[in-house]
């Protein structure tokens, strides 16, 4: 009995040696152009690396509207993202609108709110004026399979926010928040939806740039942006791409980046 | 005891005193607490189109069956079932319910593929648990011709990726050595999530991909394989599960659709020595 197990252990053992495991490597290529005319929809894209003054020229010029910076790396036990200082000047020197992003660290000896603070006094400290912040609850790998710690995490994270007046935005899928938060529907109706779907990355995973993919999940009745592409290069630098609504087309014109008090004003521009 | 409660509380009354009163005290009541989670309710799946040449419609499931909700299922236009072989709750353990479907999916003249939900954190190998399967079908009498191995939910896989390929190695390999042919279904998300873009598991390794907008009719995607885009070893797909959580039958199932011209007739597979067969309905010939 015991030679014929680990005779077929050996037999397995051996199958497995023969095959080196290999991982599909992801290289990002240059994006379509953007031909959408629809002016219900403004133009974004999403990053977490650092930028220059003349990718933001271009990526104006390449007639997006706003971009979404990474204010809060997770690595560790998550840190401010120093990156978002430069990119937020260097995007306001360009006429774009600016959001901000945190990639929280759910494993991290830092809760929620603290990791929340980090990030505002972050930008606070830089002369940064700070009026919305999206959260990213996605890659479930990445979170303890613990929804009701998920959930109490998140709303930390959320609450603090709402004290400081900021409005507070979720940056997810279904598949997502159904894996993280085990579709948790009593976060309140004033967080806003920045949701994602690709069919894989690249533009041949590019999904349409509008909301008719978006179903209600979660607390979420509807979508204020979703991220459509993944892993592009626009201007030279690796990027998401996203559409997100304006509301009225002519309040689209005014809203460019400003400042307050001699501060830049971050937030605000994803209308509902 | 009490002495230490009493000491406990009232240096945290003298903490909250000296909190200034314009900062709330965490943790506070929110009014998104208590936390909720929403069910899913299964509602009635749309009909089969009965023109559709190209592609044939199955089922996927986990519940049991009676005969005659299959041969319900037949006349609803479905040509196959896949029937869950593996429960993956506590250790994992063979789904005796396998058994009673595919005998009722034979007397009704649906195909039938099995599918494994393993149990990546058991102290059983991925090969021990597709051996459970083996032993169970073969010891009623059916023959295992194909197996589906289910890699979803990343959050029930640990985060390392390496072993999770070496426990899916394991169960692959075992299967390969019964001469069976071996499927995956997930998703190239689930994929990325729990193997990091594996793409060296075999070009004989077929592909069961799913993608929905949400759960029942509301978040379906079309029947067909138009938003399939190639990852990890997979060209082309075998099987798309394009709808979720839906009622077929009063049974609640997933949907799927496969190529049409590679199902075997169901009638033709029972023919052979008298045997009972699943699996080998669906070939990676496309």
């Amino acid at each position: 009995m015991i030679s014929f197990i680990f005779l077929f252990s050996l037999t397995s053992a051996r199958v497995i040696q023969s095959n080196p495991i290999g991982f599909e490597t992801i290289e990002a290529k240059p994006a379509p152009e953007i031909v959408n005319n629809d002016a219900s929809y403004g133009n974004a894209v999403d990053f977490s690396v650092p930028t220059s003054p003349a990718i933001m020229t271009c990526l104006k010029k390449a007639k997006y509207q706003t971009v979404f910076i990474r204010g809060f790396a997770p690595a560790g036990s998550g840190s401010f993202d120093m990156n978002c200082v430069g990119s937020i000047r260097n995007a306001y020197s360009a006429g774009l609108g600016i959001e901000v992003y945190m990639t929280p660290q759910p494993s991290s000896s830092y809760q929620g709110y603290q990791q929340l603070d980090i990030l505002y006094n972050g930008l606070t400290n830089n002369g940064i004026t700070v009026r919305s912040v999206w959260i990213q609850v996605t890659s479930p790998s990445n979170w303890p399979n613990n929804p009701t710690a998920n959930v109490n995490f998140i709303n930390s994270i959320v609450s603090r926010a709402k004290q400081y007046g900021l409005t507070v935005g979720i940056y997810t899928s279904q598949y997502d928040w159904s894996q993280i938060t085990a579709q948790w529907n009593t976060l309140s109706s004033d967080v806003l939806l920045w949701y994602w779907n690709v069919l894989g990355s690249g533009s041949s995973g590019e999904t349409k740039a509008t909301f008719d993919d978006f179903r209600a999940f979660g607390s979420f009745k509807k979508a204020s942006a979703k991220q459509y592409a993944q892993v592009e290069t626009v201007c030279q630098m690796v990027v998401n791409r996203d559409v997100y609504a304006v509301g009225i087309p002519a309040a689209a014109a005014e809203k460019t980046s400003k400042t307050e008090n001699g501060k830049i004003v971050v937030g605000g521009f994803v209308g509902n | 005891m009490l002495l230490k409660s009493v000491a406990l509380i009232s240096v945290l009354a003298v903490i909250a005193q000296s909190v200034p009163a314009t900062v709330k005290v965490l943790p506070f009541v929110d009014s998104s607490l208590p936390v909720k989670f929403r069910q899913v309710i299964a509602e009635a799946a749309p009909r089969v189109p009965s023109n559709l040449a190209s592609y044939a419609f199955g089922v996927d499931l986990s519940v049991p069956t009676s005969l005659s909700q299959l041969q319900c299922v037949k006349q609803a236009g479905y040509s196959a079932v896949f029937v869950r072989a593996y429960n993956p709750s506590g250790q994992g353990s063979f789904d005796q319910n396998a058994c009673s479907t595919i005998q009722n999916a034979y007397n009704a003249g649906l195909g039938t593929e099995i599918y494994m939900t393993p149990q990546p954190s058991s102290s059983k190998q991925g090969y021990q648990q597709l051996d459970e399967i083996y032993q169970g079908l073969t010891q009623v009498g059916i023959t295992v011709r194909s197996i589906w191995i289910q890699v979803t939910s990343p959050t029930n896989w640990p985060s390392n990726a390496n072993n999770n390929v070496n426990f899916i190695n394991s169960i692959v390999s075992r299967a390969r050595q019964y001469g069976m042919t071996v499927g995956i279904y997930t998703s190239y998300y689930d994929w990325n999530q729990i193997t990091n873009g594996w793409s060296s598991i075999g070009n004989d390794v077929l592909l069961w991909y799913w993608n929905v907008l949400g759960g029942g009719v509301n978040g379906e995607t079309p029947a067909n394989f138009a938003d399939f885009r190639a990852f990890g070893c997979w060209t082309v797909p075998s099987v798309k599960q394009f709808a979720q959580v839906e009622q077929v039958c009063q049974l609640t199932v997933n949907r799927d659709v496969y190529a049409a011209g590679t199902m075997l007739k169901a009638a033709d597979a029972v023919q052979e020595d008298g045997k009972m067969y699943t699996g080998g309905f669906i070939s990676g010939n496309q």
